[in-house]
C-alpha cells in the first residue's frame, strides 16, 4: 500500500516532479505561488520536506555555496521511487473520485 | 541581510537544515530588493518568515518530544492532535500569537508585582516562629464556650498595644532598656 499523502505534501511532490534537479526551497515556493496562488512560508516547506524525507519519499543533497545566498549552499531535493509511487497513487485516487462528477 | 531573530531557527532544526533555510531567505530578500521593494518592507517580510519558521520548528520539536516520550500521552489530558491543532492555529496568525503572548506575560508580571506589594504591606506575619506560614488562628472563649474569630491584623494590633503598654510600665519604674540605656518616654 502506498504512503498516505496530505494535500500540501502532494503539492510539494508535484513541484519536485515538475522542477527536477532545480528543486530547492526558493524554486519550490515560487512554483507553489505561481500555480496554486498560495503563499506558503519557507518554514512550512522545510518542515514538510523533512517529514517526507524521514518517510523516504524524497532525498536531499547539498549544492555549492553561492554569494547571492550569503555564502550558503542550496538544499536540492528530488523525488525517490517511493515518493513517485505515492504521488501516482494519490493522483489516481483523486481522478477516480472525480470521475463522472460535474464540478 | 542580518537579522537579530535568526537564533529562533535553532529550535527544532539541525544546522544542516538551518543553513539552506537561511540561504533561501537571503536569496528571496535580495530578489525582492532587486524587484524594487524597499528595505523596511523586506525586513518586515524577513521577520514574519522567521517567526513562521520558528513556530513550524517548535511544532516539529514538540511532535518529536511526544513521539519520543509516548508515555506522556497516557498521563496528559492533551492528545498530540490537540497540540498539533493549537500550534497550527498559532502559526496561521503569528501577529495574534505575539500580541496574546506579550499580553499574558505582562498580565502575569503585573499580578505578581501586585501580590508581592500587597503581601509585604497588608499581610504582616504574626510574632511566632514561622508566623508568616499561618493562615488563620482560632480564639476560644472558654467561659462563654464560644468561638471568637479574629483576623491576623487583630493579633498584630494587640501585640503592638501590649508592647507599648509594657514599655510604658518599664518607663514609669525607671527600668533600663535591653541595651542597658535608661528608658525615656
Amino acid at each position: 500500500m502506498a504512503d498516505y499523502l496530505g494535500e500540501f505534501e502532494q503539492l510539494i511532490l508535484l513541484a519536485l516532479a515538475r522542477l527536477g534537479d532545480e528543486a530547492y526551497g526558493v524554486t519550490i515556493r515560487t512554483t507553489l505561488i505561481e500555480r496554486t496562488k498560495r503563499k506558503p512560508s519557507f518554514g512550512a516547506i522545510y518542515s514538510t520536506l523533512r517529514r517526507m524525507e524521514d518517510k523516504g519519499l524524497v532525498r536531499s543533497f547539498a549544492g555549492e555555496p553561492e554569494a547571492v545566498r550569503g555564502g550558503r549552499a542550496k538544499k536540492h531535493v528530488v523525488l525517490t521511487p517511493r515518493g513517485r509511487a505515492a504521488l501516482r497513487e494519490a493522483h489516481a485516487a483523486i481522478v477516480r473520485m472525480a470521475e463522472g462528477v460535474s464540478l | 541581510m542580518k537579522h537579530p531573530l535568526t537564533f529562533l531557527l535553532r529550535i527544532g532544526r539541525s544546522a544542516h537544515e538551518r543553513a539552506p533555510l537561511l540561504g533561501d531567505l537571503e536569496e528571496e530578500c535580495r530578489a525582492r530588493l532587486a524587484r524594487g521593494s524597499n528595505h523596511p518592507a523586506v525586513f518586515v517580510w524577513y521577520t514574519a518568515e522567521i517567526l513562521r519558521a520558528f513556530f513550524w520548528g517548535l511544532r516539529d520539536a514538540i511532535r518529536a518530544f511526544v513521539r519520543r516520550f509516548a508515555d506522556l500521552r497516557a498521563v496528559s489530558m492533551l492528545s498530540p492532535s490537540d497540540l498539533t491543532l493549537s500550534l497550527r492555529l498559532l502559526i496561521r496568525s503569528p501577529g495574534l500569537t505575539v500580541v496574546s503572548t506579550v499580553g499574558i506575560t505582562v498580565g502575569i508580571a503585573i499580578a505578581s508585582a501586585m501580590f508581592g506589594y500587597i503581601h509585604s504591606n497588608f499581610d504582616p506575619a504574626i510574632p511566632l516562629d514561622e508566623g508568616d506560614r499561618l493562615v488563620s488562628l482560632e480564639n476560644w472563649d472558654t467561659a462563654g464556650n464560644n468561638e471568637n474569630r479574629h483576623s491576623l491584623h487583630d493579633f498584630i494590633t494587640w501585640r503592638d498595644q501590649m508592647y507599648v503598654r509594657h514599655r510604658d510600665q518599664r518607663i514609669s519604674r525607671g527600668q533600663r532598656d535591653d541595651a542597658g540605656g535608661r528608658l525615656r518616654a
